[in-house]
């Protein structure tokens, strides 16, 4: 118990000391006349002054920079630095220090290491500070945003890297390192999700959905990415784009409860909406005989909630595809599924009673870490690609690589396949079903190669049009067939 | 009696003297296990009996028990039928000896068997045999405006008056329970009681959980006064991730006294858990750098598999007894004793089969300070 920040006073287990509540001030100086008057000409000049007047006088003090702004998206999250900027005034204040908290979201902590000489000026904390003890807990709070922390942590003994610090003051103020971070997306307020939810249940949101292909990567003559084989087709529904359209503050997303309270709305208007596109032939009709050179078509994936499948509104979809001959797979977010796993189990068995494949839907590795989905036994996993995975620890490899063992390489998709360093992490550990941006990529240049009306288009408009369901998106196109075909002949090795 | 109750012994007296036939379907929803009676379940098992309503003279009825009963007159075997497939369906899951598929719905013939409509009712009319909070009638999910308006109020208004406090014993070795802390919350019912009578506050799981921190703000507000901790024992609190992130808990932890630091335990639920992950670590961190011990609530004998303590790093693990937990294999699936807390602890089976386990902490009717433990298996 409390194993924190406080093992350099020596006293093991001893309870973390108490901290005021979080200022608004972002500067909290000493008793030290060196560190007093600091410039007021912002967070960036008061640290290049400090520095500056600890350069003099550096014995005993260590300057602790948190690089937060080296982080990667969505980190630093405000959460990062709510509470390491709370962990490192409060070192601050217990060891006669003070806290710089600069514009791109780096704090530095300016602090004495060593106790005062006997005889000096009153201290508000006697005991040094322990920048190993501190910087160890930092540490472990960011592992799972980044996996190597070294280059987030500089700890600078002013006495032997007082020119670290200057040269670190300096760029931050005249360098342009200082940049404000960039915010992050606010949650939605629950005003807004309701009107989010208000505009699906009363409009027409077939212009907004979209599709997405998965995959199976096939190696031959030691070519490992050989050739693809389009496994499905994932109708999805960017909430953001209705956002955009609403002008919705803030976005629905960033608020997991308030996300899947919307994705319950959604359900019943895209049950509809998929049961009315069956036999028509559009890039929604989920018995739409896509076969390219004699391939199967791709199924068709759909995101819905556990009441969703359990309503009326999928007993008469499902009816219709079954009546279509339709392939159809129904994905359920993993943290629907273990919100209630009785009613999990009861909508497996009404998918599956409904000649449908199971997905779980949103399984990330730190998910992976915490619990067991496997156990969940569903058709398919989707695990999401994150490049964490590349730094993980041996024992969290073993974790991982033993839960795609259990569930089995073939039922696991690596979604958000968006890098070919998301690809060849998967060939690595037996996957080969994969679906995201890169693929994307990979497929349209696929398309464009055997089409013979790619001249003058894009890339990137080639998957757009290939994401598009509506006409309108998809109207500059003059292959939609092949479009629709998703083919992917070796074009990538 | 209540009014249905009543206008439904009626009705079954009327047929018995006139001989007039009706029939009733019986939905025994009483029967059913706690957690498969939330206010949106109960609103499908009602729906379920909706067939029924286009029949002559058909008329739902609800007793004070829960338990439903449709009554008609003439033929409708094939909305009989359709009601009890989708009974059968909804409650495929619930295996128990008393919430079987087949033992949930009675079909009752009038006049011939009135007399067993008449006990039916009468033991629905029964007092239960401990104290219970009134059975939440409202059925009314939340929405997005009610909420923000309840999060609104909740944010200006005292909330003082809806803190309880529940103990979590532990089970001592001369057969007695101690207490080890109590939990503090704020009572959701009697907050609805008081402010949305006519909303189920759980009807809509996802705004629940999103209400949730609202609630852990005030709470936290609430503990942060100083004459609230001053004289506080051990105890814990449910609180969202997000929460143990935000300012109030850092003013909470600012105000905590040192004798109490170490005792205080922090509850997590799986959802939050899995919602966001990585906040999750960074919180559990967090708050173990800072000396609360750490607890995984809402773990049931279906999620015990998928959430093996050891995976989530907490300290803790809060079991919800059912009867499932009795079924074969479980054993294996749990944890150490010493780190379960057995939560709905209401029954002499339950605390029977936790003292068979070697579980040494309870909470719930019969886990109370002085109170008899179970031998410990």
């Amino acid at each position: 118990m409390g194993s924190g920040w406080v093992s350099n006073e020596g006293r093991a287990g001893a309870a973390p000391t108490r901290w005021s509540a979080p200022q608004s001030a972002e500067l909290v100086r000493g008793d030290d006349p060196a560190l007093a008057g600091a410039a007021l000409a912002g967070s960036e000049r008061q640290l290049l002054d400090a520095a500056q007047r600890l350069a003099r006088r550096p014995q005993g003090w260590t300057a602790l920079a948190l690089h937060l702004s080296r982080l990667c998206p969505p980190a630093p999250r405000p959460h990062h630095r709510r509470i390491a900027h709370a962990m490192l005034q409060d070192a601050a204040r217990r060891h006669d220090g003070q806290v710089h908290a600069l514009r791109n979201g780096d704090i530095v902590l300016l602090c004495r290491t060593v106790a005062p000489p006997p005889g000096g000026p009153p201290r508000a904390a006697g005991l040094p500070l322990d920048p190993a003890a501190l910087s160890g807990t930092l540490a472990r709070l960011l592992q799972a945003d980044a996996p190597d922390q070294s280059p987030l942590i500089s700890v600078w003994p002013l006495e032997q890297a007082q020119d670290a610090l200057l040269s670190y003051a300096s760029a931050c103020l005249t360098d342009g390192m200082a940049a404000p971070a960039a915010a992050p997306d606010a949650p939605a307020q629950v005003g807004t999700v309701g009107a989010l939810g208000s505009s699906i249940a009363g409009g027409e949101i077939t212009g907004l959905v979209q599709r997405q292909i998965g995959v199976v990567v096939t190696s031959s003559r030691g070519r490992p990415l050989a050739a693809m084989q389009p496994l499905y087709s994932e109708v999805t529904f960017p909430i953001a784009a209705l956002e955009a359209r609403l002008a919705a503050g803030g976005t629905a997303e960033a608020d997991p409860y308030l996300f899947c309270h919307l994705a319950v709305r959604l359900d019943a208007r895209m049950l509809a909406l998929l049961r009315r596109e069956i036999g028509t032939g559009s890039p929604l009709d989920a018995a739409a005989p896509r076969a390219f050179r004699s391939r199967p078509a791709p199924a068709l994936h759909v995101n819905l909630t556990l009441p969703g499948i359990v309503s009326p509104g999928f007993a008469q979809f499902a009816a219709a595809a079954h009546a279509a001959a339709a392939s159809v797979g129904i994905e359920v977010a993993l943290v629907e599924a273990c919100a209630d796993p009785t009613l999990f189990a009861r909508a497996g068995r009404v998918v599956r009673e409904a000649g449908m494949t199971l997905v779980l839907d949103g399984v990330s590795h730190l998910s992976l870490l915490l619990s067991c989905p496997a156990t969940l036994q569903p058709d398919v996993m989707k695990l999401d690609w994150s490049p964490r995975l590349l730094d993980l620890r041996a024992e969290e490899r073993n974790l991982i690589a033993a839960t795609l063992e259990q569930q089995g390489p073939d039922a696991v998709v690596l979604h958000h396949a968006d890098t070919e360093a998301a690809l060849r992490w998967g060939l690595a550990e037996g996957i080969h079903r994969f679906q995201g941006r890169h693929v994307d990529a990979m497929l349209a240049a696929g398309r464009m190669l055997a089409c013979p009306s790619a001249d003058g288009c894009t890339l990137r408009q080639c998957s757009e049009r290939a994401a598009a369901t509506e006409a309108a998106g998809r109207s500059l196109c003059r292959n939609t067939r092949l479009l629709d075909a998703a083919v992917a002949d070796p074009v990538c090795g | 009696m209540s009014h249905d109750a009543e206008r439904l012994a009626v009705l079954a007296r009327e047929c018995r003297a006139s001989g007039v036939a009706r029939r009733v379907l019986l939905l025994h929803l009483s029967a059913l296990p706690q957690h498969r009676t939330r206010p949106h379940q109960l609103r499908m098992a009602r729906d379920a009996l909706m067939p029924l309503s286009a029949a002559d003279r058909a008329h739902l009825y609800c007793l004070p028990n829960e338990d439903l009963a449709m009554a008609w007159r003439g033929q409708a075997d094939a909305a009989l039928q359709e009601s009890l497939d989708t009974i059968r369906h909804l409650f495929a899951d619930d295996t128990g000896p008393a919430a079987g598929p087949g033992s949930l719905a009675t079909v009752l013939n009038l006049p011939a068997q009135a007399d067993t409509l008449l006990r039916t009712i009468a033991e629905a009319l029964r007092p239960p045999l401990a104290p219970v909070a009134p059975p939440p009638h409202a059925t009314a999910p939340l929405d997005t405006a009610t909420l923000a308006a309840l999060e609104n109020t909740l944010a200006q208004a005292s909330v003082d008056r809806f803190a309880r406090r529940t103990p979590v014993c532990a089970a001592t070795a001369d057969h007695r329970f101690v207490l080890r802390w109590e939990k503090r919350y704020l009572s959701v019912a009697e907050l609805f009681e008081a402010l949305l009578p006519d909303r189920a506050p759980t009807a809509d799981p996802w705004l629940f959980l999103r209400l949730t921190r609202a609630l852990d703000r005030r709470m936290l507000a609430l503990l942060a006064t100083p004459a609230e901790l001053r004289q506080a024992g051990p105890f814990s609190l449910d609180l969202n991730v997000a929460s143990i992130l935000s300012a109030e808990f850092l003013r909470f932890d600012a105000a905590l006294p040192a004798a109490l630091r170490g005792h205080v335990v922090l509850n997590l639920c799986v959802e939050d858990m899995l919602a966001d992950p990585a906040a999750f670590l960074f919180a559990r961190d967090f708050a173990r750098a800072r000396g609360y011990r750490l607890l995984l609530r809402g773990i049931t004998a279906e999620r015990l598999a998928m959430f093996p303590r050891h995976r989530s790093g907490l300290d803790l693990l809060q079991l919800r007894w059912s009867p499932a937990l009795a079924a074969a294999g479980v054993e294996a699936l749990l944890p150490a004793a010493d780190t379960v807390v057995l939560s709905g602890a209401d029954t002499g089976e339950a605390l029977a089969w936790g003292g068979a386990q070697g579980i040494k902490l309870y909470q719930g009717k019969l886990a109370a300070p002085n109170h008899r433990s179970p031998p410990m298996g």
